[in-house]
C-alpha cells in the first residue's frame, strides 16, 4: 500500500457564508506500482484530492498516509505534474530538471538531469529556455523533472488536458513506457474517459461535487490497448452512463464538461452515439 | 540625427531673438561654456560630487526598500498597519523633507543624501512588495513539492521570478533619486551640479544653466541606456518576454 486516503473530506469557504463540500468521505488505497486514474466530471474535486496527497492543502477530516506517514507538507517524495507545465522561465531545460535534484554535487546533478532528459527524448533541447518549447515539450520537461526527484509516487493533475490529440497520444505512450521502466506508483487525474481507458490499471470513478467514489473499474488488459474496439467502446458507454447520472443529479451547469472523445468537441446532443472520434 | 535637428531648431530660435542672447544663449555659447567648464575641472568636480551623493543615497534606498518591501509582502500585520502610510508617503515630493533634513543634519551632504534616500525609498518599497506578491503561485507550489522551503525558496524562486518587476522598480527609483538629488542640491549646499546651476542663475549666466541641464539629461539617459535598459532586455529576452534585441 503506497498512498492511503482515510475518510477524506474537504470544504471550501465561500463568500456567501455556507462552505462548499468539495470532497466527502473518500476512502481509497493506491497500490504500489499501479497506475490508478481518478476519473470524474470537471470541477468535481479530483484535483483537490491530488493536491491533498501532494501536501499542498490539508483535508478537513481524515488523513492521507504515504508509506504510513501523514502527508501534511509538500515534499519531493511525492512528485507532482501539474496541468500547466510549471517550469521556471529563467532556467534552461536542463537547469529546470537539475532544480529537482538536491543534496549532490553540481556535476552529479547535471549527469542525472541528462539521463532524465533522455528518457523524455529532449536531449537536443537541454540548453533551450522554456518559452522556446511547445506545450507538449514543456510537459515532457515537467515529467522529467518529476522523475528526477526519484520519488516512489508520481501525482499527475490532468497533465495532458491542454495538449492536442496527437501530442497527447505520443505522451501516453511515453508515460506508459516510463512507468513500465521505473515501476512508479502513478495517481493520475483526468476527465477524459478515453485517456483513462488507455492508461489505467484501475479507474476510480468520482461523482460530481461533492466528490465521492461511485465505482471502481479494474482493467487487467494488455497495453497498448485498442480503445476503438468494441469492448472498450462498451466500457466507455458504461462509464459515461454513470457519469451522466451523476452530473444530472448534481445539477451541473454544463452537462458536457467531461470529454467523451479525445478532442474537446462541440456539445453533442444528450442522446448521441457518444461522439466517438477516431 | 535627432540631436542635430534639435540643435538646429535651437539655433534658429535664438536667431529669432525672442529673448536677448544672455537669457537664451545659442548652442555655440553653451558648447564653449561646457568646454571651459571641463577644462578648469569645475564641471567634472561637480559631476563627481553629485554622483557620489546619488550613489550613496540610491544604494541605501535600495537596501532599505528591499528589506521593507519583502517584510510588507510577507507580513499581513505589517501591511495592514503601515501599508497605507507608505502609500501616502510616496505621494509626498521628497524635497518637502529638506527643511527637516537641514534641521536634523545641518546644511551638509547628509541632508541632501537623506532627501535622495527618501525620494527613492517608497517607490522601491512598493515595487519590491508587489514584485514578491506577484510571483506565480504555480511556480511556488511546484518548488514546494520539489522540497524547497523558506530561504532556499526565497533565493531560488521568489527572487528570480520577481526580477523583471524588480528591474522596473530599480529604474523608477533611480529616476526619483535623480530628481531628489537635483532638488536637494539646488536648495542645499556644497559642490554638485545643483549648486553650479544655482551659481549660474545668481550670476545671470544662462549658458552655464543650460550646460548643467544638458549634463543632467545626458547622464540620466546614458545610465538608463547602458545599465538599466541592458539589464532589462537581458532578463526579458531569456524568458521570451520581448522580441527586442540588444
Amino acid at each position: 500500500m503506497s498512498l492511503l486516503f482515510q475518510s477524506i473530506s474537504k470544504n471550501f469557504p465561500t463568500v456567501g457564508g455556507n462552505p462548499v463540500t468539495a470532497i466527502k468521505a473518500i476512502d481509497l488505497s493506491v497500490v504500489k506500482s499501479e497506475f490508478t486514474v481518478l476519473l470524474g466530471p470537471s470541477g468535481c474535486g479530483k484535483s483537490t484530492l491530488l493536491h491533498l496527497a501532494a501536501g499542498l492543502d490539508v483535508p478537513c477530516t481524515g488523513q492521507i498516509l504515504f508509506n504510513g506517514q501523514p502527508c501534511h507538507m509538500p515534499g519531493p517524495d511525492r512528485a507532482i505534474v501539474f496541468q500547466e507545465a510549471a517550469l521556471f522561465p529563467w532556467l534552461t531545460v536542463l537547469e529546470n530538471i537539475m532544480f529537482a535534484i538536491l543534496g549532490v554535487s553540481k556535476t552529479v546533478k547535471r549527469s542525472r538531469a541528462c539521463e532524465y532528459l533522455e528518457k523524455v527524448h529532449l536531449t537536443n533541447f537541454a540548453n533551450a529556455y522554456p518559452h522556446q518549447l511547445s506545450g507538449g515539450m514543456k510537459q515532457r520537461v515537467s515529467i522529467a523533472r518529476a522523475l528526477a526527484t526519484e520519488s516512489e509516487v508520481l501525482l499527475m493533475d490532468e497533465p495532458f488536458a491542454a495538449l492536442d490529440e496527437q501530442t497527447r497520444l505520443e505522451l501516453h505512450e511515453e508515460l506508459l513506457r516510463i512507468w513500465e521502466d521505473t515501476g512508479k506508483t502513478i495517481l493520475f487525474v483526468t476527465h477524459n474517459i478515453r485517456e483513462s481507458l488507455r492508461l489505467a490499471d484501475r479507474i476510480i470513478l468520482l461523482s460530481a461535487r461533492p466528490a465521492q467514489i461511485i465505482r471502481e473499474i479494474r482493467l487487467d488488459l494488455p497495453r497498448p490497448r485498442p480503445v476503438a474496439s468494441i469492448h472498450y467502446v462498451e466500457l466507455e458507454e458504461e462509464i459515461l452512463t454513470h457519469l451522466k447520472r451523476e452530473i444530472f443529479k448534481g445539477g451541473h451547469d454544463h452537462p458536457y464538461t467531461y470529454a467523451v472523445s479525445e478532442t474537446p468537441v462541440d456539445p453533442a446532443p444528450a442522446d448521441n452515439d457518444l461522439g466517438l472520434r477516431l | 540625427m535627432t540631436l542635430l535637428l534639435l540643435t538646429t531648431i535651437w539655433a534658429c530660435a535664438c536667431n529669432l531673438e525672442i529673448w536677448p542672447a544672455f537669457l537664451f544663449p545659442p548652442p555655440i555659447a553653451v558648447t564653449q561654456t561646457l568646454i571651459s567648464g571641463f577644462n578648469d575641472t569645475s564641471l567634472p568636480i561637480a559631476v563627481t560630487a553629485s554622483l557620489k551623493r546619488l550613489l550613496v543615497g540610491y544604494l541605501t534606498a535600495l537596501i532599505l526598500g528591499s528589506l521593507l518591501g519583502i517584510a510588507l509582502a510577507k507580513s499581513r500585520l505589517l501591511e495592514e498597519s503601515i501599508g497605507f502610510l507608505i502609500l501616502s508617503l510616496q505621494t509626498v515630493p521628497s524635497i518637502v523633507w529638506l527643511p527637516l533634513a537641514i534641521l536634523w543634519f545641518g546644511l551638509s551632504d547628509t541632508a541632501v543624501i537623506f532627501v535622495v534616500i527618501i525620494g527613492a525609498l517608497w517607490t522601491m518599497v512598493i515595487t519590491v512588495k508587489s514584485a514578491v506578491q506577484n510571483v506565480p503561485p504555480l511556480l511556488l507550489r511546484a518548488a514546494r513539492t520539489l522540497g524547497y522551503r523558506s530561504w532556499r525558496l526565497f533565493f531560488q524562486v521568489v527572487l528570480p521570478a520577481s526580477l523583471p518587476e524588480l528591474i522596473t522598480g530599480l529604474r523608477l527609483s533611480w529616476a526619483f533619486a535623480w530628481r531628489s538629488l537635483m532638488a536637494g542640491e539646488l536648495l542645499g549646499s556644497g559642490t554638485g551640479l545643483g549648486q553650479v546651476l544655482m551659481i549660474g542663475r545668481n550670476l545671470g549666466d544662462m549658458s552655464l544653466v543650460l550646460s548643467v541641464m544638458i549634463i543632467i539629461s545626458l547622464l540620466g539617459a546614458l545610465i538608463d541606456l547602458l545599465f538599466f535598459r541592458r539589464l532589462e532586455i537581458g532578463v526579458l529576452q531569456k524568458r521570451g518576454l520581448t522580441t527586442q534585441t540588444q
